[in-house]
């Protein structure tokens, strides 16, 4: 394959998926110019991969390489954030420590529906339960991709949904009867 | 189903990933328990707000043209002009040292990770025509089976008489090694019992966890690892477990 036709193909194959890369970049780093940077180098990596890409979604290979730069970079940048943080099951305990609080509880339930909370609830998780939320809601993918992606076993991902989905619920209050 | 045996289900249900069978489960289960249909309300309660207002960032105009260039610079044939830039400034090598020093902190113990590798195993081949590659009550026939699928010698027996009924077996990847999977049923629970060889681990005694409603039992015997997963009463699994430490 010429330069040219190698070039075409590959654009072809991940152009499609930028907006996915960048939403998901976007919500790793939280901010747009760190998220544009991660891409850019998330594109020319899997370029430099392409000779060897034989995964049958496209969209999910470049997505684990993104998910890896990501990693990468807030290794590098802002280490504290991809501390392994193990959390309890059912005690309620708040997971991770940036982003929302502060608000009065009647303030926060009056705006429960507001966007920004929203935001800033997952914005609060931890990466590793962020990036399995978001690939599952906003993304829409199955357990096995987002296994792929995140390079854990199937188990983890289901126990992370959990956990990011009852800590997500106490904090938009979204009501849960006691055990 | 009981509400028990609904809750552990609920979520994968909610996510479309439960089989057809474990998925009637659930609903005949719903339409009589009101709890539990309250759980599942909340799980859509959240998924529909989040997928209608959280945000959905857009790539900046800007970015496409900047790929489109770097693309085309890295897609050049002299390429040996091209250095990469690492917008980390570090270098790959690094990176990598960097990633493979962060992912030990973070790393379970191997007997843990087998534990939760088997409960996930289990899990996916509870999804629809996964559970069994070769289907035979006869062990004659599961036994040659895997001869030539991994590289060590399978014991397989079946106790249907004590109600331990042997249904059939798989090859699955736990840790990305070879594993047999012998599937048994005990009043009507799948159960998988995991083999693969221990990798240079001494024997050990037999071990129980739970995940997710799911127990596990594991040791190591004669050289060989073995997980024993399944929803079903944990005596039955014991007196499984028994039957196949017996030899």
């Amino acid at each position: 394959m010429g330069a040219d036709d190698r070039t075409k193909a590959f654009e072809r194959l991940t152009v499609p998926h930028l907006p996915a890369a960048f939403n998901l970049a976007r919500w790793l780093l939280r901010n747009d110019a760190d998220a544009a940077d991660v891409v850019q180098e998330a594109y020319l990596r899997a370029l430099r991969f392409f000779e060897g890409f034989r995964s049958p979604s496209a969209r999910g290979w470049l997505l684990a390489i993104v998910r890896n730069c990501a990693h990468d970079w807030l290794q590098k940048n802002r280490a504290q954030e991809i501390l392994p943080i193990e959390l309890d099951d059912d005690d309620g305990r708040t997971i991770g420590s940036a982003g929302a609080g502060g608000e009065s509880p009647l303030a926060s339930l009056v705006r429960k529906e507001d966007q920004r909370q929203i935001n800033e609830a997952i914005e609060a998780l931890p990466v590793a339960y962020r990036e399995v939320f978001i690939l599952r809601e906003l993304e829409d993918l199955s357990y096995k991709e987002i296994a792929e992606i995140a390079n854990i076993p199937i188990g983890t991902v289901m126990s992370r949904l959990s956990r990011a989905r009852r800590e997500l619920q106490r904090r938009l209050s979204i009501a849960r009867d006691p055990p | 189903m009981i509400c028990t045996e609904c809750r552990p289900l609920l979520e994968a249900f909610h996510d479309r990933e439960l089989d057809a069978r474990a998925g009637a489960g659930v609903e005949q289960h719903l339409s009589t328990c009101s709890t539990c249909r309250a759980e599942l309300d909340r799980l859509r309660s959240l998924s529909e707000l989040v997928k209608k207002q959280a945000a959905r960032y857009a790539p900046p105009a800007a970015l496409e043209h900047r790929l489109a260039s770097a693309i085309a610079q890295g897609g050049r044939p002299a390429r040996s002009l091209w250095r990469p830039r690492s917008i980390f400034g570090l270098s790959a090598a690094a990176a990598v040292l960097a990633l493979v020093m962060f992912s030990q902190v973070g790393r379970r113990s191997g007997g843990e990770r087998l534990v939760d590798e088997a409960i996930a195993a289990h899990i996916r081949s509870l999804q629809v025509d996964h559970l069994i590659d070769v289907e035979s009550s006869d062990r004659h026939t599961v036994k040659p089976w895997f001869q030539g699928k991994v590289n060590f010698s399978v014991d397989v027996r079946d106790w249907s008489d004590r109600g331990i009924a042997l249904v059939g077996g798989r090859l699955d990847f736990l840790d990305e090694v070879s594993t047999a999977a012998l599937v048994y049923r005990i009043r009507n629970h799948p159960v998988n019992v995991f083999v693969r060889p221990a990798q240079g681990v001494p024997d050990r005694e037999v071990s129980k966890s739970r995940l997710r409603g799911y127990a596990a039992l594991r040791w190591t015997s004669n050289g060989m690892d073995y997980v024993v997963v399944s929803d079903v009463d944990e005596a039955d699994l014991t007196r499984l477990v028994e039957l196949l430490r017996a030899g």
